[in-house]
């Protein structure tokens, strides 16, 4: 038995869809109400599960093309059929074959396609990029992935300046719409004195990902503090030496990092992402480190397996990302894979903040300014009045994985670890 | 005997000595490992300090070979001077360490630098000698040479010229027998005659003969050589049959080779011996006093070897300076006047700036193969000078390569300015020696003293069926020699301004002329006035694009024109460089250029392997990588050969069809 699925019709008024992503390939089993295919149209975006249960024998209708509802977009066959190729001398018409119903058919126009479609992917794959393309795309931090389905127009499809100048532009183009003023069209009435230009790429692309953020993770803060009084003075005691020593400076973040690593592996599920309904739990630990860039940028460039990193190490890796962050000297690999943040917005003297996340990770933690503050202190039972270097820590993290309790554990743990620190490196 | 004399005699004994001891002292150091070569002189001195005794080191010039340590200090050079040299020491003024020990060369005494190239030295003398007489000076050359370097060439080309021209130089030939292992009778096929029966037709050149190993008689010939020189102002060459006692250099042994028989012999024509002998024997000198003498002298050589021990190695850095003049003239680089509304052809061009130049400067001289009037050159560059200016200023050389260059060098170093032409680019290979080694390591070698500032014209390229020794194009073999400025100018404006540059700059130029470009009216432009010059290393960007760069020179920059026009006319821009001068390479303006443009096409009519396009590429892809948007691509001849029938020189040759493909698949790319 063959059936037949149809573009479905999303909403009265709706005469289209495009299809978006088969989630079957052609031969391959599907139950019934399994996801078989995503769908766009004007109204909704959702995934159709699929009617029959059977094997897809037919796919009509490629990815991203926008057809008539009620058009046949596949088919499913109740039963396993053979793979038939109509050229290799089988004399068959297709008509003929699709009668007789018994074998899976796929047309020799089809395979081209197919053949093709592989082919181009593997291209892609290891696609020529010129010394000016990859440059470009480095500066405009452009990943790889990004750019395989461009069509370039040079010779056999390379991707040429132009392609890439190209590409970059209408990717402007295309997130001033989207993630910065969502579609509302600001109106000019009147001759203000107004300073009107375009965002430059980092900015669009922070402005899309905060978009993101916001719309994807369920954002909830909580504040803890924290006395560094001894990590602080040891930094005071001890930056000379360590500078003559490791050649970089050590740093009140280092020793966050180091801590928020450790608390990670004793945390998982703060070093997780979603998709979907699935956790995906990561066993390494990249943690990304916000840098603001002058005279209005931000880059969250991450350290990876910061972990198996002593503070020496961490310090070692900060200077590094820094300085090169500071002289566009970041390549994608240092944007990849990020699992945790940690934001440090205490250098200007903020005395804590409600951190956005960087989606898709679950959890960021605020760093804020270390003052010295009044503090009561229980000594030998006795409660005094002391002078201590505190800071405040904030955690902002994704409530759809991550609620109050296991968000308190974290900073909890993390305080302890920072008020605790065995300051021995030396 | 006279007083006078015998203080001659004692203070040539003290000479002699003194140099003997310094010989044994540095073959000590050498082989401690204080320095790594050197070349004894023993055996030699006699007629060495013999010619030190006249020589004037304000007026004369010398040219002493490695040999010559005896005459070095017979003029002034001292022990610790010597020291600074073989220990290769920053105060060491022959060569500030750059050179081996033993090449000599001191500016206040007129000594000229001396390099490795043995036999090189003899036309440099000679073109000394021409300047003095030229300028009407009194002074003589001295130049030496051991008798293995008498069967270059260049050592009768320079006998020639001399003779020729009447000059006063005075060529030592310090025969020792040897060169290196090579005994005199094996050296040529003329048996059974001496050095000087070679030159028997040479009316103009005096033939002195003299035994070496014996001072009193060396002594004689060389007043006779000097005073010849001098007084009647005619070459001189003198035989000196001298004796070899330690091996060629510090890193030869003669034992190997000379019988031990012929050792022992010679050791009894020690010139030092036979002197003493006859001081003490005419009771100048007791045989106490030369043991006290001795002493001393060794006393002061070990003091002196001290000092030097201890003076400052030269900073690393310093050896990259003085390849060019690091204060170069100030010249007044400005946009031209035009002198008239009618163009003028190329080489119209370029004998317009000889005359200008011959006009401006007295000190400016002209001179080649056939560029006296009323031929005026092969291809006239040069027409009407000689009648203009005289032959003095402007003649015909001999057909010698090598003796134009190398008098030129030579007059050069006296302050003269020699622009001289080379027939044919395809010739000048026998001069190769004198511009590699000599003529572009000058300056460098003397630590800044000896500046040469020669200027060379020749005319060079092919699509003129030449055929393979009319059409080449000879620029890579140069460009790659540090000391030398390489300029190929396209038209006529730039040959005129870019050769007045080249004359009035302290360093030496080879100026390059397509042949194909000479009379060709693409070339012909307006005459810009006697003042425009234009200054070396600024390429002119002859067309402003932005889709493609072409770096070019010379008749390329025409047919490069031409082939963009085809793609100009469709729409896309191309940038054409055009560098003018070679060295220094203008990098600035292909970096500017394809920063913009991201694609670059290189073309020059010389063959592509090792061709000057290879080093522009290699520049680009070190510096510009990030930059390239496609493979930096050249256009060159095929690598053979030019042959003459046109049809196999167009194959070979860089086509337009060449030109246009690689433009198109850069389009596209």
């Amino acid at each position: 038995m063959i059936y037949e699925i149809k573009m479905p019709k999303m909403g009265e008024s709706l005469t289209e869809g495009t299809l978006i992503k088969w989630h079957k390939k052609i031969g391959e089993f599907v139950k019934k109400d399994e996801p078989l295919f995503d769908i766009a149209t004007d109204k909704v975006d959702t995934e159709i599960p699929s009617p029959y249960e059977g094997f897809l024998v037919e796919i009509l209708v490629e990815e991203s093309k926008t057809v008539p509802i009620d058009t046949v977009v596949a088919k499913i066959s109740s039963e396993q059929l053979d793979l038939i190729d109509i050229t290799q001398g089988n004399n068959k018409t297709y008509d003929e074959i699709e009668e007789n119903s018994s074998q899976i058919i796929i047309r020799q126009e089809e395979k081209n396609e197919i053949a093709a479609i592989e082919t181009n992917a593997k291209n892609n794959n290891k696609r020529f990029l010129s010394p000016l393309v990859k440059s470009i795309m480095q500066k405009e931090y452009i990943s790889y992935d990004e750019i395989k389905d461009i069509k370039g127009s040079g010779i056999d499809g390379r991707i040429t300046k132009n392609d890439i100048l190209e590409y970059i532009k209408n990717k402007k183009d295309a997130s001033k719409f989207d993630y910065y003023s969502r579609g509302i069209e600001f109106v000019k009435t009147e001759d203000l004195d107004e300073l009107v230009y375009e965002m430059d790429n980092m900015r669009s692309k922070i402005a899309k990902n905060m978009v993101i953020s916001r719309d994807n993770a369920v954002h909830v803060s909580e504040i803890t503090e924290v006395d560094v009084t001894d990590i602080i003075n040891y930094i005071e005691k001890n930056k000379k030496s360590f500078e003559e020593n490791y050649g970089v400076k050590l740093t009140f973040t280092a020793f966050v990092v180091d801590v928020v690593s450790k608390a990670l592996r004793q945390f998982p599920l703060l070093n997780a992402s979603l998709d979907g309904n699935k956790i995906i739990e990561k066993k390494y630990i990249n943690l990304g480190i916000a840098i603001a860039l002058e005279p209005n940028g931000l880059a969250v460039p991450n350290i990876k397996n910061a972990d198996q990193l002593n503070l020496i190490g961490l310090a070692k890796k900060l200077d590094d990302i820094k300085i090169r962050a500071k002289n566009k000297k970041l390549t994608m690999d240092d944007f990849q894979n990020g699992t945790f943040t940690i934001t440090n917005y205490g250098v200007f003297d903020t005395l804590f903040g409600t951190p956005i996340i960087n989606f898709p990770e679950v959890a960021i933690l605020g760093v804020g300014a270390v003052k010295k503050r009044v503090v009561v202190k229980t000594l030998n039972e006795i409660d005094t009045i002391q002078i201590r270097s505190m800071v405040y820590l904030s955690l902002s993290h994704d409530h759809r994985l991550i609620d109050g309790m296991l968000g308190g554990k974290f900073l909890k743990y993390v305080k302890d670890e920072l008020e605790n620190y065995k300051l021995n490196l030396m | 005997m006279e007083t006078e004399l015998k203080d001659i005699y004692l203070k040539a004994f003290r000479t002699m000595l003194t140099s003997r001891l310094f010989d044994k002292k540095a073959m000590k150091l050498i082989k401690q490992g204080k320095s790594f070569f050197f070349i004894s002189g023993a055996g030699h001195e006699a007629p060495q300090v013999a010619f030190g005794m006249f020589y004037n080191s304000k007026n004369d010039f010398a040219f002493p070979y490695y040999r010559d340590i005896a005459f070095n200090l017979s003029v002034g050079v001292t022990p610790y001077d010597l020291f600074l040299s073989l220990l290769g020491k920053k105060d060491d003024y022959f060569s500030g360490g750059r050179q081996l020990p033993t090449h000599y060369g001191a500016k206040h005494l007129n000594i000229v630098s001396q390099s490795s190239s043995t036999g090189m030295q003899y036309l440099q003398a000679v073109g000394v000698a021409h300047s003095i007489k030229f300028k009407g000076d009194k002074g003589v050359v001295y130049v030496s040479g051991g008798e293995g370097s008498t069967s270059e060439g260049e050592f009768f080309e320079a006998v020639n010229w001399a003779s020729r021209e009447k000059v006063p130089v005075v060529f030592v030939i310090e025969n020792n027998n040897y060169a290196i292992s090579v005994p005199f009778e094996k050296q040529g096929g003329a048996k059974n005659v001496g050095l000087l029966d070679h030159f028997a037709g040479y009316e103009n050149l005096l033939k002195l003969k003299c035994d070496g190993t014996d001072f009193i008689e060396s002594l004689q010939v060389m007043e006779v050589a000097y005073k010849h020189a001098l007084e009647v102002g005619e070459p001189v060459i003198v035989e000196a049959n001298v004796v070899r006692l330690e091996s060629h250099s510090s890193s030869d042994d003669q034992r190997k080779y000379r019988p031990i028989e012929e050792l022992y012999e010679q050791q009894e024509k020690d010139p030092i011996k036979i002197l003493q002998e006859y001081l003490e024997h005419c009771e100048i000198v007791t045989h106490e006093e030369i043991q006290k003498i001795y002493n001393q002298i060794e006393d002061e050589i070990d003091e002196a070897a001290e000092k030097a021990l201890i003076a400052l190695d030269p900073e690393p850095e310093s050896a990259i300076k003085y390849v060019f003049d690091e204060n170069p003239p100030k010249l007044n680089f400005r946009e031209p006047k035009y002198l008239s509304e009618n163009k003028i052809v190329m080489v119209d061009a370029i004998n317009h700036a000889l005359k200008e130049e011959l006009d401006k400067n007295s000190s400016v001289l002209v001179f080649g193969e056939d560029v006296e009037d009323d031929k005026g050159g092969v291809f006239t560059a040069t027409k009407g000078l000689s009648t203009k200016f005289g032959t003095n200023r402007v003649f015909n050389s001999p057909l010698a390569e090598a003796s134009i260059v190398g008098t030129a060098i030579g007059m050069a170093l006296n302050g003269l300015k020699p622009v001289v032409e080379i027939q044919f680019g395809d010739y000048i290979w026998t001069a190769y020696m004198q511009i590699r080694n000599e003529l572009s390591t000058f300056r460098y070698r003397s630590n800044n003293h000896w500046p040469s500032p020669v200027v060379i014209r020749t005319p060079v390229g092919g699509y003129i069926h030449g055929g393979l020794c009319h059409s080449q194009n000879i620029e890579a073999f140069f460009t790659h020699i540090p000391g030398i400025y390489i300029v190929y100018p396209s038209n006529a404006e730039d040959a005129k301004g870019l050769l007045k540059t080249a004359i009035r700059l302290n360093d030496p130029v080879l100026f390059l002329e397509h042949k194909g470009l000479y009379r060709n009216a693409l070339a012909s432009t307006l005459e810009p006035d006697d003042e425009y010059l234009i200054p070396f290393g600024k390429a002119k960007i002859v067309k402003e694009g932005s889709d493609l760069t072409i770096i070019t020179y010379g008749l390329m920059v025409y047919e490069v024109i031409k082939a963009a026009e085809k793609f100009i006319n469709q729409g896309f821009t191309i940038e054409i460089i055009d560098l003018r001068t070679l060295v220094p390479l203008d990098f600035d303006a292909i970096e500017k250029s394809i920063k913009k443009t991201n694609k670059v096409l290189i073309i020059h009519e010389d063959t592509l392997f090792s061709g000057f396009g290879g080093e522009i590429s290699a520049q680009i892809s070190e510096k510009l990588f990030e930059n390239l948007d496609a493979p930096v691509l050249r256009v060159g001849a095929k690598d053979t050969p030019i042959p003459y029938a046109p049809n196999l020189e167009n194959f070979i040759l860089p086509s337009r069809k060449d030109i246009e493909t690689k433009i198109e698949y850069l389009l596209k790319y």
